[in-house]
C-alpha cells in the first residue's frame, strides 16, 4: 500500500528532469558534465574520429554508430557534441534522446519510448536563436547508452526498430564491450573505437580545468590522477573536483596532494605491496618491511608471514580489487620475474578478479592471489 | 542498552581516532557542496558512527530523533517485502540487502519518494535529504544501476551515503559518482584508547594493561566487538581485577572444535560428523564464508606448512562456489572433504618415503 | 466432498443436540443407520454410546448456512437426507471426540483452550483482549475436535466459515482471482454471523471458527482479508470471538535460504493474524502432534465403537505410522477394516496390509531410488548371500543385457568401471522427486557408503550446482562413478537429510535476530553479522537480562548438537513431494509426552 502511495504522488519522470535543469545550481554540477566538450573539436586525444565525423558534419549524413572503448574516453560526450553541432542548442532537446539501457528496462520500454520520439516530425528551423546557422539534418538521434548491457534477445528486437525507423532515426550504441553487441546490430553500425587517453592530453584537460575552477594544482598532483584513474578522464576529473572540494571545504582551503588524490581513489600508497621475492628486488621493488602503514611482526615468514599482511591489508580497508590492480602492475613492470612466471602470475589474478565479480570473499581471494604469486616467484 | 550502543561518539568531534578524516567530513558538511558519499573499510571500524557523526554535523542534533518503520513493498510479481527503515527528518537509512534480489524495487521506490518530496522543515540546514544505505556491496546488479541513475537525477533533493565493507562488489559507475571515504580499522593504541574513554564513561574503573591488550588482539581490529567483550568481562567480574578470561563467542570455538576434528581423523565416517557440526552452525545463522574462514584458519595453525597454501586455496575456490550455488553445506562439506584428503596423503607421503610421482 | 457434508452434519447435529429432549423416533432412526453399519466386513456388534444423528433437524437451527447459498450448499442437504438411510461417514466423523475423555489431546491444551474462551466469554475484564484466537499446529492434532467439544461444555455455538469454493475455482481458471467474491462473502460472513444475533438460537454465546481460510496465499485476497478481520477485531464492542485453525501445510520450498526470506509460502499464524495487529488483541496456542499413548487410545476407542478387534502389532503400527495424526490413525483404522461396501469379512488384518495403506507410494520409491545408487550393483557382482535363486537368474539376465565399456586409455586407467546395473534413465523417469531434493539426499547417505576418503573426494559436490538442467543424471552418475563397487555392507540406514531441519532452526534463529534487534537499540539498525557473530558472549553473560530467544543464534555447545539426520525406512509415511519438510518436524516430535512449551 505504501507503494502506491509513492506512486500516486511521483510526478512523472520528465518533469523531474526539467525541474533539476532549471533548478540546478552551476557550483554543484559535476565538473564532468560541467566541461563537456562543446564540439567535436574539444574532444581530447580521439583525433582519428573527429576527423571522421567532421566529414560527416559537413555532409550532414550520418550512418548509425556504434562507439565503444574504455570508460572515460569521451564517447558519450563526442556523440553529445556532435549532436549539438547538428542541431543547436534549440533543436537539441527535441531531436535528440538519450537512453540507458540498464535504467529503462526491457526492450518494449525502449520501443514505446522510440516509437513516440520519431513519431514526432521533426521540424528544420535552421537559424537558432545564438544567431548561428545549424545543419539541421532532417532526423533524430536516438542514443543508447551502456547498450551491451542489453540481452541478446533486446538487441535483436532492437535491430528491428532501427530498420522500422530508419528514414527518421540515426540510432548510435555506445558501450564498452563491443564483443557483448550481437553482429547482425553491429554489422548496421560504422564502428568507432575509442582509446584510451594519451596522458598528454589528458594532463592539458585537467590542468584546464583546474584552471578555470581556480583549484591550486601542481604537475605531481596531475601525473597522480592520471595514474590512479588509468587513462578514464571521467574518473579524473571526478577525482580533481572531489579534491578541490576537500580542500576547499576549509578556511583557508588547503593546498592538493599528491596523497589526497590516493585517498581519494582509494588507491593505497604506492610502497605497500605483497609478497614479491625481496632477494630479486630491483630498485623500486618491495621489501616486506618496505609495506609502510603496516608493520609485520619481524619473525614471521612463508605462510604466516603473507597471512599477516593480508590481514593487515584488509584491516587497513583497501578493496580487494583494488590490491589486484595495483599488484598486477608491479607484476607486470617487474624486473626480475621472467614471462612464464609473470603470466602464471596473470593466470591467479584473472582467475581472483572473476571470483571478486561474483562476490567472492576479498580477503581469501587476496591471499590466494598473494600465496600464488610467492610460490610461482619463489621456485624451489 | 549496551555500551557500543550508549557510548557511541555522536558528533565528529567526538571522535577518537582518523582525525584528519574527521575534519574533512566537518568541512565538507560545512562547506553547502556536499557529495555522495561512499564509506568503506573492515566491520567494527566504525564506519556507521561516521555517518551519523557527520549527519549529526549536516543537520544538528535532529537526526538523532529516530523511528523504525517497517515498509511495505510490493514487487510486480505481487510479492510482498517488508524492510525496515530508519528515519528522522532529514534523513532515511535502510538495509536493502535484507530483501535479497528484490533489492532494487526497495531503492527504486524510496529514492523516488525522497527525491519528490522536498525538505519539510524549512528551518534545516540543507535542502536535501541523506539516504544511507547500509551493506551497499551486497546490493545485487540491478539495484547499483537503479541507484546510480537516481545519484544523476535526484542531485538536488538527495545525497546518499552507502556504507559496504569492500568497494570490491560496486560498479564502477557507483564508485566514480562518490566520494570515496575509507575507514581503516583503528591501530592498537587508538583501540586502547577507546577502551579507556569506554571505561571512565561507564565507571568501570581502570582497565588493565595486560586485559586491554588481550581484548584488542582478539578483536582484530573490530571496535565494536572490543567493546562488546569488555563489556561481558567486565559483567563477568565487576571489580576487573582477577582478569577473567576473554569472553568468546560459542561460535568461535565450536569452529575450532570442528577444525580440530578435521586434523584428527580422516573417514568418510568423520565426514558425515562434521556436516553434523556445520549444519548446526549454519542454523545459528553463522554466515558460510566466516564458517569457512574460521574453521581453515585454525586447522592452517595445525598443519604442516607445505600444506597451508593449498588449504587456503581450497577454502578460497570453495567459498566463491558457495556464494555461486544455493546449498551452502555441499561446498563447506566438499571442502572439508578436500582439507581432509590433503592431509591424509600428505601423511601417505611421509610414511611410504618418496611418493614424489604421485603428488 | 462427503467429508466436508458430513463435517456439516456434525455442526448441525450439535446444535440440535441443546435440544434437550429428543423425541424417541432419532432412537430409532440412529439404530438404523447402524444396522447398515453391521453390514460391513468388522462384525460390527452394537455401538455403545452412539451419537444419535439427525440431521434433518438441524437444517434450520444454522444461519451460516444461509450464507453459503452456492450450489455445494444445496448438495449438503441431499446428502444429510441420503446419511439417514445408510450413515457411511467416514469413523472419523462418526466417532468424533463426545467428551474430554475421548479427546486425544494433552488436558492442558485443553485447559489453555478453556481458559481462553472462558475469558473471552466472559462480562468483564479480559473479553476486550480475547477477540482473535490462532489455533495452530500439525494436520490430526485435535484443534477443531477440541473446540467442538468444548463447545459442548461450555454451551456455546460455533458459526463456522466455509469458503464458495465454486467461485475460487473459477478465478483459479481465469487467472486473475476475483478478489472481491471470496473476500465480500468473508466481509459478510463475518459481519452476520460476528454480531448479527440469530433468531433460532436466542441468546445463546456463540464464536465464530474459521478453518477454511480463503486463498490468503495471493496478496490481493490476503490483504482484504486482514482489513476485514483487523476491523473486526479491532471494533468497540458486541464482537463474538473469532478462532482460526491454522494446520501447519508442508507448502514450503527449501530454496530461500539465500536471501529473500519474506517468500510466504506458508500459512502460519504470522500469515493469518494481520500485521501491526497489538499482541493483545489475538492470541495464538500451538498444538503438538498427538502423543503415541493418546494416539493409541484414541484408535483403541474407535475399535470399540466400531466393534473391531486388531492385534496388538497392528494396533502398534497403525500408531506408528500415524505420525502424531488422530485423523490418520483413525482412517487407517477405517481402511484396514476393509470397506464398509465391500461385504468381504476379514477380521484379522496383517501387519504387512497396514503397513501398505499407511505409507505412501513416493516414500517407497525415494527409498529404493536412493538405496539402488548407494548400493551401486555393477555388472558381474556376485550375489548377496540372501538374494533367492529368481533374484540371481534375473541379474544373470540383466548382465547379459550390459555391454561392456570400451576399454579406457592407460591415463585413464583409474576411472575404469564395470558397466553398471543402474539405469538411471529409468530411475530418471520414475524419481518422484526433483534433482535439487535427490540431491540433497544422495549427499546426505554417500558418506556411509565410501570405504576411504578418496571416494568422498571425487564424489565431492563439484556438479551439484542446482541450475544444470542435468542435474538428475549428473549427480547420479557421479555418484555412482566415486562410491566403491562393490559397496561393503556395513549396516547402513538411509537417512533423510537433515538440511531441512537445519532450515528450519536458521528460521527460528532469525526471528530470535529480529528480536534482538529491536532488543539491542529501537533507533538503530545492528548488522546482522555483527549480532551472530559478536554479541554472543555478552549475551551469555548477560543471562535472564538477554534477550528471549537469543540462544537460538548465539548459543552452541560442542558436542550437545541436535542435527541428526533421521533414517528412513520403507515403511516412512515422509519423503513425498509436497510436504517433505513437515514430515521432517514431524518426525522429531514423536514424543512420549505431550510436550508443552510453557515458558
Amino acid at each position: 500500500m505504501t507503494a502506491n502511495f509513492f506512486q500516486a504522488r511521483g510526478p512523472s519522470k520528465k518533469k523531474t528532469g526539467k525541474e533539476k535543469e532549471s533548478i540546478i545550481n552551476p557550483s554543484l554540477q559535476p565538473w564532468v558534465e560541467k566541461y563537456r566538450p562543446e564540439t567535436i573539436d574539444d574532444v581530447s586525444s580521439q583525433e582519428h574520429i573527429v576527423s571522421v565525423l567532421q566529414k560527416t558534419l559537413s555532409s550532414t549524413n550520418l550512418p548509425h554508430m556504434l562507439f565503444y572503448g574504455p570508460p572515460g574516453t569521451g564517447k558519450t560526450s563526442t556523440i553529445l557534441a556532435l549532436a549539438r553541432q547538428l542541431f543547436g542548442p534549440d533543436n537539441f532537446r527535441t531531436r535528440v534522446l538519450e537512453l540507458n539501457a540498464s535504467d529503462e528496462r526491457g526492450i518494449s520500454i525502449v520501443r514505446e519510448k522510440v516509437k513516440n520520439f520519431a513519431r514526432q516530425t521533426p521540424r528544420a528551423e535552421t537559424v537558432a536563436s545564438d544567431g548561428k546557422k545549424y545543419p539541421c539534418p532532417p532526423y533524430k538521434i536516438i542514443i543508447l547508452d551502456e547498450a551491451d548491457s542489453m540481452t541478446q534477445d533486446a538487441q535483436a528486437a532492437l535491430r528491428r526498430i532501427m530498420e522500422n525507423y530508419a528514414r527518421i532515426t540515426r540510432f548510435c550504441l555506445v558501450c564498452n564491450y563491443v564483443t557483448r553487441i550481437i553482429e547482425p546490430l553491429a554489422s548496421r553500425c560504422s564502428k568507432f573505437r575509442f582509446k584510451p587517453l594519451d596522458s598528454s592530453s589528458a594532463r592539458q584537460r585537467l590542468g584546464n580545468i583546474a584552471a578555470a575552477e581556480q583549484v591550486p594544482v601542481n604537475q605531481a598532483v596531475i601525473s597522480t590522477l592520471i595514474s590512479t584513474s588509468s587513462g578514464d578522464l571521467r574518473r579524473a576529473i571526478t577525482y580533481l573536483q572531489s579534491a578541490a572540494r576537500l580542500s576547499g571545504a576549509t578556511e583557508p582551503p588547503t593546498p592538493i596532494f599528491p596523497q589526497d588524490i590516493q585517498e581519494i581513489a582509494g588507491v593505497f600508497a604506492q610502497t605497500v605491496g605483497v609478497d614479491v621475492p625481496p632477494t630479486q628486488s630491483g630498485d623500486e621493488d618491495i621489501d616486506m618491511a618496505d609495506v609502510t602503514p603496516l608493520t609485520v611482526k619481524a619473525d614471521l615468514r612463508g605462510f604466516d608471514l603473507i597471512r599477516e599482511t593480508v590481514k593487515l591489508l584488509i584491516r587497513e580497508g583497501y578493496s580487494a580489487s583494488q590490491i589486484l590492480i595495483q599488484l598486477h602492475d608491479i607484476i607486470v613492470e617487474h624486473p626480475t620475474l621472467t614471462g612464464r612466471q609473470k603470466s602464471a602470475c596473470a593466470l591467479t589474478m584473472a582467475e581472483a578478479d572473476k571470483a571478486l565479480c561474483d562476490g567472492a570473499d576479498d580477503e581469501l581471494w587476496i591471499l590466494e592471489v598473494a600465496l600464488r604469486v610467492h610460490k610461482v616467484s619463489h621456485p624451489e | 542498552m549496551l555500551w557500543v550502543d550508549d557510548y557511541r561518539p555522536r558528533t565528529l568531534n567526538e571522535l577518537h581516532y582518523h582525525v584528519r578524516l574527521s575534519q574533512r567530513l566537518k568541512s565538507l558538511a560545512g562547506s553547502g557542496d556536499f557529495p555522495h558519499l561512499l564509506f568503506y573499510g573492515p566491520s567494527g571500524a566504525g564506519k556507521k558512527t561516521r555517518i551519523a557523526a557527520t549527519l549529526n554535523e549536516l543537520f544538528g542534533g535532529g537526526v538523532e530523533k529516530l523511528k523504525i518503520d517497517q515498509r511495505v513493498f510490493i514487487t510486480p510479481s505481487r510479492k510482498k517485502l517488508d524492510v525496515n527503515v530508519v528515519q528522522s527528518n532529514y534523513h532515511i537509512e535502510l538495509t536493502p540487502s535484507e530483501v535479497g534480489n528484490y533489492d532494487r524495487i526497495v531503492i527504486q521506490e524510496i529514492l523516488k519518494e525522497i527525491a519528490q518530496t522536498q525538505q519539510v522543515d524549512v528551518s534545516a540546514k540543507h535542502r536535501f535529504k541523506v539516504v544511507v544505505i547500509n551493506e551497499a556491496d551486497s546490493l545485487s546488479r540491478d539495484a547499483q544501476a537503479a541507484l546510480r541513475r537516481t545519484m544523476e537525477k535526484y542531485m538536488t533533493n538527495l545525497r546518499i551515503i552507502l556504507c559496504a565493507n569492500s568497494t570490491s562488489r560496486l560498479i564502477a559507475p557507483i564508485k566514480s559518482r562518490c566520494l570515496l571515504i575509507r575507514v581503516a580499522a583503528p591501530s592498537h593504541e587508538e583501540m586502547l584508547t577507546v577502551l579507556n574513554h569506554v571505561a571512565k564513561r561507564a565507571g568501570a574503573g581502570l582497565l588493565p594493561q595486560d586485559m586491554a591488550d588481550e581484548i584488542i588482539t582478539d578483536a582484530n581490529g573490530n571496535m565494536r566487538k572490543a567493546i562488546l567483550v569488555f563489556e561481558a568481562m567486565k559483567m563477568q567480574s565487576p571489580d576487573l581485577s582477577s582478569s577473567p578470561p576473554i569472553v568468546k563467542p560459542d561460535w568461535e570455538t565450536y569452529c575450532y572444535k570442528v577444525g580440530d576434528m578435521i586434523i584428527q581423523e580422516q573417514t568418510p565416517q568423520r565426514v558425515m560428523e562434521v556436516r553434523a557440526k556445520l549444519y548446526e552452525l549454519l542454523s545459528h545463522c553463522i554466515p558460510p564464508t566466516i564458517i569457512l574462514k574460521t574453521v581453515a584458519d585454525r586447522v592452517v595453525q595445525k598443519v604442516d606448512e607445505s600444506l597451508k597454501a593449498d588449504i587456503m586455496h581450497w577454502a578460497a575456490i570453495y567459498e566463491n562456489r558457495m556464494r555461486l550455488g544455493n546449498k551452502k553445506i555441499y561446498h563447506l562439506e566438499a571442502w572439508v572433504v578436500k582439507v581432509m584428503s590433503l592431509y591424509k596423503q600428505f601423511f601417505l607421503g611421509i610414511e611410504l618415503g618418496d611418493l614424489d610421482d604421485f603428488i | 466432498m462427503p467429508q466436508k457434508a458430513s463435517q456439516q452434519g456434525r455442526i448441525k447435529h450439535r446444535s440440535t443436540l441443546k435440544l434437550d429432549s429428543p423425541p424417541p423416533s432419532k432412537k430409532f432412526k440412529a439404530t438404523n443407520s447402524v444396522m447398515t453399519l453391521s453390514l460391513s466386513p468388522c462384525s460390527v456388534i452394537k455401538p455403545r454410546n452412539k451419537p444419535p444423528s439427525i440431521p434433518h433437524l438441524s437444517k434450520t437451527s444454522w444461519p451460516v448456512t444461509a450464507i453459503t447459498k452456492d450450489a455445494k450448499g444445496k448438495g449438503k442437504v441431499t446428502r444429510d437426507v441420503h446419511a439417514e438411510s445408510s450413515d457411511d461417514r467416514l469413523w472419523v466423523d462418526k466417532y468424533e471426540p463426545r467428551s474430554l475423555e475421548d479427546l486425544a489431546v494433552h488436558k492442558r491444551k485443553v485447559d489453555d483452550v478453556r481458559r481462553w474462551l472462558a475469558e473471552a466469554f466472559s462480562e468483564i475484564g479480559l473479553s476486550k483482549h480475547r477477540r482473535l484466537l490462532i489455533l495452530s499446529g500439525p494436520a490430526g492434532s485435535g484443534k477443531t475436535a477440541t473446540l467442538r467439544v468444548l463447545a459442548r461444555e461450555m454451551d456455546f455455538e460455533i458459526a463456522e466459515y466455509k469458503n464458495n469454493t465454486n467461485s475460487t475455482q473459477f478465478s483459479a481458471l481465469t487467472g486473475e482471482p476475483s478478489t472481491s467474491d471470496t473476500q465480500d462473502t468473508f466481509a459478510t460472513f463475518l459481519n452476520r454471523a460476528g454480531s448479527y444475533t440469530s433468531v433460532f438460537t436466542s441468546a445463546r454465546r456463540r464464536l465464530v471458527l474459521v478453518e477454511d481460510l480463503p486463498n490468503i496465499l495471493h496478496p490481493g485476497i490476503r490483504a482484504r482479508f486482514h482489513d476485514t478481520l483487523r476491523v473486526y477485531v479491532e471494533r468497540a464492542s458486541g464482537v463474538v470471538p473469532v478462532i482460526i485453525v491454522v494446520s501447519d501445510a508442508g507448502l514450503r520450498t527449501e530454496g530461500d535460504s539465500s536471501g529473500g526470506r519474506s517468500l510466504d509460502l506458508v500459512i502460519d499464524a504470522r500469515t493469518v493474524v494481520p500485521p501491526g495487529l497489538p499482541d493483545s488483541l489475538f492470541s495464538e496456542i500451538r498444538f503438538n502432534p498427538i502423543a503415541l499413548t493418546l494416539i493409541t487410545s484414541a484408535v483403541r476407542r474407535v475399535m470399540d465403537l466400531a466393534n473391531v478387534r486388531l492385534s496388538p502389532s497392528a494396533l502398534h503400527t497403525i500408531v506408528e505410522g500415524a505420525g502424531g495424526d488422530v485423523r490418520s490413525g483413525i482412517m487407517t483404522l477405517e481402511f484396514s477394516c476393509g470397506h464398509p461396501k465391500s461385504r468381504k469379512q476379514s477380521t484379522r488384518l496383517s501387519v504387512g496390509s497396514i503397513v501398505l495403506v499407511t505409507q505412501r507410494e513416493e516414500a517407497l520409491l525415494l527409498f529404493h531410488l536412493v538405496g539402488k545408487i548407494m548400493y551401486n550393483k555393477r555388472k558381474g557382482d556376485s550375489p548377496s548371500r540372501s538374494a533367492s535363486r529368481k533374484d540371481i537368474a534375473r541379474d544373470r539376465a540383466l548382465d547379459q543385457s550390459l555391454k561392456d565399456p570400451p576399454p579406457l586409455p592407460l591415463w585413464l586407467a583409474a576411472e575404469e568401471r564395470r558397466t553398471s546395473r543402474v539405469d538411471v534413465d529409468a530411475l530418471f523417469t520414475s524419481t518422484p522427486i526433483d534433482a535439487s531434493l535427490f540431491g540433497l539426499y544422495i549427499h546426505q547417505n554417500y558418506t556411509q557408503y565410501c570405504t576411504n576418503l578418496e571416494q568422498c573426494n571425487s564424489n565431492g559436490p563439484e556438479n551439484w550446482y542446482d541450475a544444470n538442467p542435468h542435474a538428475f543424471h549428473i549427480r547420479a552418475l557421479g555418484t555412482l562413478h566415486s562410491l566403491p563397487s562393490p559397496v561393503s555392507s556395513t549396516g547402513q540406514r538411509i537417512y533423510k537429510p537433515a538440511f531441512f531441519d537445519a532450515l528450519q532452526r536458521e528460521r527460528g534463529a532469525r526471528d530470535a535476530l529480529d528480536y534482538t534487534s529491536n532488543w539491542l537499540s529501537s533507533t538503530r539498525l545492528w548488522p546482522l553479522v555483527a549480532m551472530t557473530t559478536e554479541l554472543g558472549g555478552i549475551l551469555r553473560v548477560l543471562g535472564r537480562r538477554a534477550p528471549h530467544g537469543h540462544h537460538t543464534f548465539s548459543e552452541l555447545v560442542f558436542g550437545r548438537d541436535s542435527v541428526g539426520a533421521k533414517a528412513m525406512t520403507e515403511g516412512d509415511v515422509e519423503g513425498g513431494v509436497v510436504d517433505y519438510d513437515e514430515g521432517e518436524t514431524r518426525e522429531s516430535h514423536y514424543l512420549e509426552d505431550d510436550d508443552i512449551e510453557d515458558w
